[in-house]
């Protein structure tokens, strides 16, 4: 049997080029294995090799999404591979995002057989794990020597278009897709043994995890309208025009807190959305259609609502990860509740 | 309550003049059964067939199977309400004769299902495959009406079973075993630091062809309430049910019951097993309240610790379960539940038609919407032409060849929600 | 057949509609203020394989609300039964005369038992 031809994707660091500051660099392609190249071509023994390794920051990933992803796909398919792997990514967010997304499009425009592998909690994790097959990794790189055999495994299987087992054998991430297979022991036993766990206190892992409702119980109804504060919070993205602090238009790692004490409506030049998941037309035309300032400041003046807080609260929730829009939730609850505001309008898009 | 079972391997099966047992092998006068079977008036015709793990042959459409056994020592006999008086069974000592079943075949409805493949990639699914089978194929009486037809061919079930149980009233057994329940009182001070646990058995009740009987009562009718662990393995549940075979507890996985099975593996060691609830699965809403309500009274009448419990079917049986499950947890009884899915082909769809945060160790039995392919096979006991119109089988299911593609669904046992099997999904 | 033993017991509407239909009405009903008195999934058969579905309802009372429960019921039964739509044969099977007695006999034993639940018995007229 012929060796598989292997195109490898690292980010800077793993390439040992450089940390942070050498994030900036843009994509290049190595002949061979380059870092953790070399686990995976010990790992794949005889079957296949590491042809080319292509190399790119994470920053210039990041920052050039379209421009960097259409740089690596010429640069792959000039290698022909019969597969494409990316990372581990492990933990790290913009490393995370670049593997699973650049592994989506040649998986998806090059038809080419394609996996990455990272931490469950990556960002890059939740945005693709339904769209690619990523190995379950831990949350460093100290976990590289569990992590390149299941992803050399589960590669090879997929290049040679074999038939892939259920999530918990291959060890990739659940993607949502149930796959039947053979236990150790009958459904009784593992039940039994489940539940003598489960009153120990101990761990024990569900074999059908319940669709995740993170329900909220609704806060009591406000009494009285005209004396209540009122705050506006939005996931749709508006920001001051320019985007002064940089929100990102999908996979948010911040949100902006913005100054609405002098300000009646947001119609025209002052705002604008940073939400790269929607048609900004509108919103671009008037941030009110997002974030309705003009409709709550009408409603103050007729007495109906008590008073608008100062500041509005704003982060993009395109294809954020639903661990980051709980922290930025919480924290600003947090605030919101110290200032006095009685409720909060929520608008998404 | 004590029991002991005493097994007498049966390693073969044969027809000849003198219905008995003899160094593992169960000989049948075909006739004898075939008359006591035809004793039925709503019964033309009978006849047995035999097959064996290994062979080129499909059983379909399976209606129940049935483990021989007879009740050798202590009060009633196997089946009760049935084969024998509405006598309190689960006691004493009872034999088993361990590798051979009998399968009921017969077309009650015209949209009928249930397959047991003894070879080829449908033999993995289901686990009666790996017995020695005594098929009994049943038609009706012209004009006689479904719902007599059924129960005409559950009773010849029970009886053909309980007849060859009979030969082996007086044999010695291979193997012995004891499984014992005792009072509350006494299971507290025998083992004061075991977590007590109890299970929940849910029984298919709904109507034709969707109902279970305890000790010949219509489980619908009953109200939420107790059985002894033992009084199970002389038969004093069967069962009604063979739509959408899959997930249908059979006779056998009544007298077998696999939870019950582990549970009395870990009694005394890691856990104190205290009793059995079974509670009924109606259509009707109020019922489930009820119903699950009792559950979850009895269950804390009971003082347990933690509980499994145990599906049988999908759809309105899934409302069912959540409703057990969680009340159960609301009285703080740690629970396990055990299931299977309707995740579509794909695997892509919401699995369960209810779900709830408090369901949150799970045992699935697989994905009863996964297509398989079952190659044709040289010998047919019973009938194929419905298998177009089966759940888990679509227009075009029965190829010229003979062979069927369809959805396990239609396998006999696959998915089964007592955990009797090692299929699972992620 | 539901409707021949049943007609003169019970307030009895028969809409000739597929099953996605039949459960879209039955939302429509709901929404309108009717309760659900059994399970709109009743019995194994699958969503997309019977022709025949009974279902029991309570007329809407004085308030005029939804019942959620309802509502959430009938709503995971247009899902199951899109779900199943999606992977059966979009259309029924042509089935013998045969077999839509029988599935008109499963659906009436089903909806049997939740009348005999509710304490209706035939001639009984429902209040």
């Amino acid at each position: 049997m012929t060796k598989l031809r292997v195109v490898h994707y690292i980010n800077q660091f793993f390439a040992q080029i450089g940390g942070e500051e050498m994030a900036h660099i843009e994509p290049e392609k190595r002949e061979g294995a380059v870092g953790p190249g070399a686990a995976f071509n010990a790992e794949f023994g005889e079957q296949a090799e590491i042809v080319a390794t292509i190399i790119c920051g994470d920053s210039y990933f990041g920052e050039n999404m379209d421009k960097a992803k259409e740089t690596v796909l010429e640069m792959v398919k000039a290698e022909k591979p019969d597969l494409f792997i990316a990372g581990p990514a492990f933990n790290a967010g913009r490393y995370g995002v670049a593997c699973a997304t650049i592994t989506a499009a040649v998986k998806e425009e090059l038809g080419i057989p394609a996996i990455t592998g990272m931490y469950k909690e990556n960002p890059g994790a939740d945005m693709f794990k339904d769209k690619v097959y990523i190995i379950s990794t831990r949350d460093s790189a100290a976990g590289m020597r569990k992590a390149v055999p299941p992803m050399a495994k589960l590669g090879i299987k997929l290049a040679r278009g074999e038939e892939i087992g259920a999530s918990s054998q291959e060890g990739y991430l659940p993607n949502g897709v149930r796959v039947n297979f053979f236990e150790e022991e009958r459904g009784a036993a593992r039940a039994a043994k489940m539940l003598v766990a489960k009153l120990a206190g101990k761990d024990f892992t569900t074999e059908y995890p319940m669709p995740s409702f993170d329900r909220v119980e609704p806060g009591k109804a406000i009494a009285d309208m005209s004396k209540a504060t009122i705050a506006l919070v939005t996931s749709g993205g508006i920001v001051p025009k320019h985007n002064p602090d940089h929100i990102e238009s999908s996979n948010a790692s911040k949100y902006g807190e913005y100054d609405i004490a002098d300000v009646n409506d947001l119609c025209c030049d002052g705002y604008e959305t940073a939400h790269g998941g929607y048609d900004p037309v509108y919103a671009n035309e008037d941030a009110d259609r997002v974030l309705p300032v003009d409709v709550i400041r009408e409603l103050v003046s007729e007495g109906k609502i008590g008073k608008l807080y100062d500041k509005f609260y704003t982060t993009v929730g395109n294809g954020t990860a639903v661990a980051s829009a709980k922290k930025f939730g919480e924290e600003i609850g947090k605030k919101l509740k110290a200032d006095g505001v009685d409720a909060v309008i929520l608008t998404s898009t | 309550m004590k029991l002991q079972l005493g097994y007498i391997e049966i390693s073969n099966v044969e027809f000849a003049e003198k219905s008995e047992i003899k160094d593992g092998v169960l000989y049948v006068n075909q006739e004898e059964v075939i008359n006591e079977v035809l004793q039925d008036e709503h019964l033309k015709t009978a006849r047995l067939e035999i097959t064996k793990p290994g062979e080129s042959c499909r059983i379909t459409p399976v209606k129940d199977v049935i483990q021989p056994r007879v009740k050798v020592e202590g009060r009633g006999g196997v089946f009760p309400g049935w084969m024998h008086k509405v006598d309190t069974v689960g006691s004493g000592k009872t034999h088993v004769l361990r590798g051979v079943n009998v399968v009921t075949a017969g077309k009650i409805v015209g949209f009928q299902e249930g397959i047991i493949d003894m070879s080829g990639p449908g033999a993995d699914y289901t686990p009666f495959s790996q017995f020695n089978n005594l098929v009994l194929v049943v038609e009706p009486k012209d004009g006689i009406h479904p719902h007599q037809y059924e129960k005409a061919a559950r009773l010849a079930g029970l009886k053909t079973a309980t007849m060859l149980g009979e030969l082996a009233r007086d044999l010695k057994p291979d193997e012995t075993e004891e499984f014992e329940t005792v009072g509350i009182k006494e299971g507290i001070e025998k083992y004061p630091d075991l977590p007590r646990v109890g299970y929940v058995m849910m029984l298919q009740s709904q109507g034709l062809l969707h109902d279970t009987y305890v000790y010949g009562v219509d489980a619908k009718q009953s109200l939420t309430t107790m059985i002894m662990p033992t009084e199970t393995m002389d038969g004093a549940i069967i069962s009604g049910n063979c739509v959408s075979a899959c997930d249908k507890n059979t006779t056998f996985h009544h007298q077998n019951n696999p939870v019950i099975a582990e549970l009395f593996k870990l009694h005394g060691k890691s856990i104190n097993f205290v009793g059995v609830i079974i509670t009924n699965e109606n259509v009707y809403l109020a019922d489930k309240m009820r119903s699950s309500d009792w559950t979850a009274k009895l269950a804390e009448f009971l003082q347990l610790d933690g509980a499994i419990v145990s599906q049988e079917g999908f759809g309105n049986p899934d409302t069912d379960l959540i409703m057990n499950c969680k009340k159960l947890e609301e009285k703080g009884i740690k629970t396990v539940i055990i299931t299977d899915e309707y995740a579509g082909q794909d695997g892509k769809s919401q699995s369960l038609a209810d779900a709830d945060p408090a369901a949150d160790a799970v045992v699935t039995g697989g994905n009863a919407n996964m297509v398989i392919k079952l190659p044709a096979l040289d010998r047919i006991i019973g009938m194929t032409d419905y298998v177009n119109v089966i759940a888990g089988g679509h227009d075009g299911s029965l190829q010229a060849d003979g062979s069927i593609e369809g959805e396990l669904q239609m396998i006999t046992g696959a998915t089964n929600e007592m955990g009797f099997n090692k299929l699972s999904a992620r | 057949m539901v409707q021949s033993k049943w007609q003169d017991s019970v307030d009895l509407d028969y809409v000739d509609l597929d099953l996605l239909g039949f459960f879209k009405e039955l939302r429509d009903r709901i929404h309108a203020g009717e309760t659900l008195l059994s399970h709109p999934l009743s019995s194994s058969i699958k969503p997309g394989e019977t022709p025949y579905k009974s279902v029991l309802l309570e007329k809407k009372g004085a308030e005029e609300t939804t019942d959620q429960n309802s509502l959430e019921m009938v709503e995971i039964a247009i899902q199951a039964t899109e779900k199943f739509l999606t992977f059966y044969a979009k259309r029924l099977p042509v089935y013998s005369e045969r077999v839509h007695r029988d599935f008109q006999l499963i659906d009436l034993s089903v909806i049997n038992s939740a009348l005999e639940s509710a304490g209706v018995s035939v001639f009984e007229k429902l209040v």
